[in-house]
């Protein structure tokens, strides 16, 4: 369907940017949790 | 829980707007391709989201100088750097809608102009609270928020609609407002902006735990 495939590609563009920043803070989460827990 | 939701709603609501929304009859007369109208499944909560967010951040900002917890400062700082997020897609996917309808990627359509406005204010917010001082950040920050929320109510909803501006605009809202958009439109918009507006919460929430945690860190380390 080469006529939907703009509607298709603005979802995934925005999708995937969503995705990388919750992926992004969560990362920053985790190895905010290994300083707090040097030892473990 | 809360991301779940938001994933399933946008989840049906791509596929609603894939399998089930036909190309609008408007957009195909004066686009070539009705099927572009669905970016505004897109496009619109986006945009929505992200203006009600800097109202939002607005208010703990008055919740900050008020009783002058970090608590607020960490919700507004969040709500505004979501919300930056959200309207740096909602100019991409406009730019994308304006090459597809337009044939330009750009053309300083109002709607574009003042957008790119609110995006310059709230890039300059993010600037202005990294640079300042940690005494004086959350205050600064606060009356930015306050100050951005007015500017952000000229630029979404005042200047685009003047007369003499909607006169030049290409921008399709027109055809929306008029009720060019059948009602499989509002629907699935409708569930669009509830699932973007859902996953906006979520966003925020962890990355203002996350500021709070860092402060604590760091005072932690000291």
């Amino acid at each position: 369907m080469p006529e939907a495939l703009p509607f298709f590609l603005a979802w995934l563009i925005t999708w995937l940017a969503l995705m990388a920043y919750l992926w992004r803070l969560e990362n920053r989460w985790r190895t905010m949790e290994g300083e707090e827990r040097p030892d473990e | 829980m809360l991301t779940a939701v938001a994933g399933i709603l946008l989840l049906v609501a791509f596929a609603l707007a894939f399998f089930w929304v036909p190309p609008a009859a408007e957009f195909q007369r004066l686009y070539g391709n009705g099927h572009i109208a669905k970016i505004v499944f897109v496009h619109v909560p986006l945009a929505i989201v992200s203006f009600v967010a800097f109202v939002v951040a607005a208010g703990f900002g008055v919740a900050y100088l008020r009783t002058r917890r970090l608590r607020w400062d960490a919700l507004g700082a969040a709500t505004i750097e979501v919300a930056w997020l959200y309207a740096v897609l909602a100019t991409v996917t406009g730019a994308w809608f304006s090459r597809l309808a337009w044939g330009a990627w750009w053309n300083w359509d109002p709607r574009q102009t003042t957008m790119f406005m609110v995006l310059l204010t709230y890039t300059a917010y993010l600037l202005v609270r990294g640079a300042v001082d940690e005494e004086r950040r959350a205050s600064v920050s606060a009356v930015y928020a306050i100050l951005g929320a007015g500017a952000s109510l000229m630029l979404y909803w005042v200047v685009p609609y003047l007369p003499a501006i909607q006169q030049i605009s290409l921008h399709p809202s027109g055809i929306i407002a008029r009720g060019g958009l059948d009602v499989s439109y509002r629907s699935v918009l409708l569930l669009s902006t509830l699932g973007m507006g859902l996953l906006f919460v979520q966003l925020v929430r962890l990355r203002a735990t996350l500021e709070l945690a860092e402060r604590r860190l760091m005072v932690a380390s000291r």
